[in-house]
């Protein structure tokens, strides 16, 4: 792959990969890193990709990978209890994404946190449609499922969405 | 109505995101790769350079080597034959003697 090549490739994906990763990550630093270990993935394998999905769709793939390797890193650390302090993540509860509305700014906040809570399959559709906007067919595409299964996930991560929020908010009220 | 306020404080949160705009990469993202990717490829280093330079050398001197060890040979069987085809072979012309 050509340098000409890399950077066009660079340039036409660049906030998206960046985009999805902050949708997963919640960090500014963690996704502009992951971003780049996406674009280090890309330039290495390019010449092994056969071009069976589109360019766009198997940039997504690498990226939703890589962001869920790391999210699977920091759980384990918060597990221990050590890392998650000696890394500075514990700033998710205060991350504000810098496309929401500042209106909805508060309400993002608990959504994303409530994201966090659903199970892997149901945060890569969510993420995917919600923050990055993509189509049901297009997130077929990444995850490689039919577009009633990715429905279906969709489906039951907002039930599920739900669900917290309602359990966020009645305690919220109690407490008050 | 406490439950009714809590549905709709569920509602909004819910459509928080609905029209989010997609976040830009941080200024100079693909200068910054760039930089990274350099760091990591280890061809771009000046020792690797050095030592890329010095082996190349080394190859050099070793054939240089080769190919004259291969030309004495070959001059030395050239000259051992001369001597033995003029001292002690017998020629045409001696028999004619």
């Amino acid at each position: 792959m050509s340098e000409k090549e890399f950077k066009e490739i660079v340039l036409t994906y660049q906030d998206r990969v960046y985009n999805t990763c902050l949708g997963f990550l919640k960090n500014q630093e963690d996704a502009e890193d992951v971003a780049q270990e996406v674009f280090i993935q890309v330039f290495k394998s390019y010449d092994f990709f056969l071009g069976k999905s589109e360019t766009g769709t198997w940039i997504y793939r690498i990226a939703v990978n890589k962001c869920l390797e790391l999210l699977r890193k920091l759980k384990a650390g918060k597990r221990s209890g050590i890392m998650m302090s000696l890394d500075g993540h514990e700033q998710i509860t205060s991350f504000f994404h810098p496309g929401v509305e500042l209106e909805n700014q508060e309400n993002a906040r608990a959504l994303f946190q409530a994201i966090d809570e659903l199970p892997e399959n149901q945060k890569v559709a969510f993420t995917l449609s919600k923050i990055e906007g993509l189509t049901t067919e297009e997130i077929s595409k990444v995850i490689d499922k039919s577009t009633s299964s990715v429905e279906s996930l969709l489906h039951r991560a907002k039930e599920g969405l739900r669900n917290l929020l309602r359990n966020y908010y009645e305690r919220e009220f109690i407490r008050k | 109505m406490k439950e009714n306020s809590s549905e709709n404080r569920v509602e909004e949160t819910l459509s928080s995101l609905d029209n989010i705009k997609r976040a830009a990469a941080p200024a100079g993202f693909y200068e910054k790769l760039q930089e990274r990717m350099h760091s990591l490829d280890p061809g771009s280093s000046k020792w690797f350079h050095w030592l890329q330079a010095g082996v190349a050398a080394m190859l050099i001197m070793a054939l240089v080597n080769g190919f004259m060890i291969l030309q004495t040979e070959e001059n030395d069987v050239a000259e051992v034959d001369d001597f033995k085809t003029e001292y002690f072979e017998p020629t045409a012309s001696l028999l004619n003697y």
